[in-house]
C-alpha cells in the first residue's frame, strides 16, 4: 500500500471563512457556536420538560411520604379541635346551670357519708394539681388562645362550693395527704356518659391525645370507664416520692369497667394510656375511688 | 516558547494558522461532523490561550494542540447532548475534491483506534514512539494498532479496486 495515499489528509482543511471565523470566536472567548449555526436539532423543551417532570416527580413523592407520615398526627389535632370545640360550647351553654346544680349535688353527698369517690383531673406535673383542694380541668390544647376562660370559671365555681361544704372538710381531715378530693356518686360508665353534671365536671383530659393525669391518694383505687370501641386502656400509676412503687392496671376489651388498681401510698400521680388511636374523648374516664367505695 | 495569551495576538495568529487545520483533522475525523469538529477546534485554542505553562518548543505545541483535540473530542462524544442529537455522523461539508471522496470516507469508516494512529504516523510524520505517548497508549500497541489499520485499509481498497 503506497504511503502517499495518506496524503488525502491534506485535503481535509477549513476554509479561510471558516478559519476567520473561529479565530474570531476564540478572540471573543466564545466556549461554542452551536447556537448561531442552529445545527442541532435538540429539543430544548424536551429538556426542560424532563426536568419538570423529574420535579415534579420528587414533589410527589415527597408528599407522599408527608402525608403517610402526618396523617395519625392530623387526624389526631383535629379530633381534638373539634371535641374542644364541642366542650366550649357545651360548657358555655351550661354554665349557669352548673352553678346551681353543684350546690344540690353538695347537698346530696352530705348525706352519703359512707361513699368517697375522688376525683381530680389536671397536669401531673403541676404542684397545685397534687396539693390543691380544688378541682383544675387543663384543656388539652396546647394553644393559649384556646384555653377557655369560661370553662375554667365554672370549675373554680364549682370548686367553691365543693371547698365550702361539710363533706369536703371531713374528706380533707381523714386523708393525710392533704391532698383535696371532690366526692361524686359512683356510677356506672352509661350513667356517666348520660349524666351531664359529672360529664361537665369530669371530663377525660387528654395530654398528647391519649393519656390523662390526676393526683391520687392513699387507698384510692382507679378505674378505668371506656367503651368497648376500643382495645384497652392502660392506668399507670406513677409515684411522686418513691420511684420504686408503681402499678399498672391494663384493662382488655373483655374487663368493660372491670379493673381496678389500689394506690400504695400517698402522693401519686395517676395516668392512664389508651392503646386505640380511634377512641374518642368521650370513650374513656379514669376515676379515683376511695378503699370504701369498694367494701360497699 | 512562552505563554500565548491574548496580549500576544499576533503569536497566537500564527500559532493558530499554522496548526488549525491539524487540529482540525483530529476532531473531525472523531467527530464526523464539520460543526461539532470546528467547535471543538475552537475549545482547543481556547485551552491553548488559558494555558499557563510554557512550551518547550514547537513540536510539544503541536503534541499538545493534538492532544487536547483528542481528548476535547472524547469529552464532545461522552457527553448527554451530542448523544441526544440526529445528526451526529454527518460528512457532507467536508471539503476534498471529488476525486478522493470515497478514499477519505473509507479512511474515515476506520476505527479511531486505527485511524488516529495512521493519520499520525503517515501524515503528521511523527514516529511510533511519539505517536504512542501524543495518543497515551503503550508502544506496542500502537504498533499494532497501525498493522491492523493499514489491513483494514488494504482490504477496503482491493474491494473497491476489484468493483
Amino acid at each position: 500500500m503506497n504511503d502517499n495515499i495518506f496524503e488525502i489528509f491534506g485535503e481535509i482543511t477549513l476554509t479561510d471563512e471558516q478559519k476567520k471565523k473561529i479565530y474570531e470566536n476564540i478572540v471573543k472567548n466564545k466556549t461554542s457556536s452551536k447556537k448561531e449555526r442552529g445545527k442541532t436539532n435538540f429539543s430544548y423543551i424536551k429538556y426542560a420538560s424532563m426536568w419538570v417532570a423529574v420535579f415534579l416527580l420528587c414533589f410527589c413523592v415527597k408528599n407522599f411520604y408527608d402525608m403517610h407520615n402526618r396523617t395519625t398526627k392530623i387526624y389526631i389535632g383535629e379530633r381534638n379541635n373539634i371535641i374542644s370545640e364541642e366542650k366550649i360550647k357545651k360548657e358555655l351553654s351550661e354554665k349557669e346551670a352548673l352553678k346551681e346544680n353543684s350546690e344540690e349535688i353538695v347537698n346530696e353527698q352530705k348525706n352519703d357519708k359512707q361513699i368517697f369517690n375522688h376525683i381530680i383531673l389536671g397536669s401531673p406535673q403541676s404542684e397545685e394539681t397534687q396539693g390543691a383542694d380544688s378541682i383544675i380541668v387543663e384543656n388539652e390544647k396546647t394553644d393559649e388562645n384556646d384555653k377557655t376562660p369560661q370553662t375554667e370559671e365554672a370549675f373554680s365555681d364549682f370548686s367553691a362550693s365543693y371547698n365550702s361544704s361539710e363533706s369536703i372538710e371531713e374528706n380533707k381531715n381523714a386523708s393525710s395527704s392533704g391532698g383535696g378530693a371532690a366526692r361524686i356518686k359512683s356510677l356506672s360508665f352509661e350513667e356517666l356518659m348520660n349524666n351531664e353534671k359529672f360529664g361537665e365536671y369530669f371530663p377525660a383530659t387528654f395530654i398528647n391525645g391519649y393519656s390523662f393525669s390526676g393526683a391520687a391518694l392513699k387507698d384510692d383505687y382507679a378505674v378505668a370507664y371506656y367503651n368497648s370501641n376500643f382495645h384497652s386502656v392502660t392506668v399507670t400509676v406513677n409515684p411522686l416520692t418513691d420511684n420504686s412503687l408503681y402499678g399498672k392496671i391494663s384493662i382488655e376489651r373483655e374487663d368493660y369497667n372491670g379493673k381496678y388498681f389500689n394506690v400504695p401510698t400517698e402522693k401519686y400521680l395517676i395516668s392512664y394510656f389508651v392503646s386505640d388511636k380511634n377512641c374518642k374523648n368521650e370513650d374513656v374516664y379514669v376515676m379515683l375511688h376511695s378503699a370504701e367505695y369498694f367494701k360497699k | 516558547m512562552g505563554t500565548l495569551s491574548t496580549a500576544n495576538e499576533k503569536e497566537f495568529a500564527r500559532v493558530y494558522e499554522k496548526y488549525v487545520d491539524s487540529v482540525y483533522r483530529v476532531c473531525l475525523m472523531l467527530l464526523k461532523n464539520t460543526s461539532d469538529a470546528q467547535d471543538a477546534v475552537q475549545n482547543v485554542f481556547i485551552k491553548l490561550i488559558n494555558k499557563k505553562e510554557d512550551f518547550e518548543n514547537e513540536n510539544h505545541l503541536k503534541a499538545w494542540l493534538i492532544t487536547v483535540a483528542k481528548n476535547e473530542c472524547k469529552n464532545v462524544l461522552k457527553h448527554w447532548f451530542f448523544s441526544q442529537r440526529s445528526d451526529s455522523s454527518q460528512l457532507e461539508n467536508i471539503t476534498y475534491s471529488d476525486k478522493n471522496d470515497s478514499l477519505i470516507n473509507e479512511i474515515f469508516e476506520l476505527p479511531d483506534k486505527y485511524k488516529l494512529p495512521l493519520y499520525l504516523y503517515y501524515y503528521e510524520g511523527y514516529s511510533t514512539q511519539e505517536t504512542a505517548e501524543i495518543l497515551g497508549i503503550k508502544h506496542s500497541t500502537l504498533r499494532t494498532h497501525l498493522k491492523k489499520g493499514r489491513e483494514k485499509l488494504k482490504k477496503i481498497l482491493e474491494v473497491n479496486d476489484g468493483e
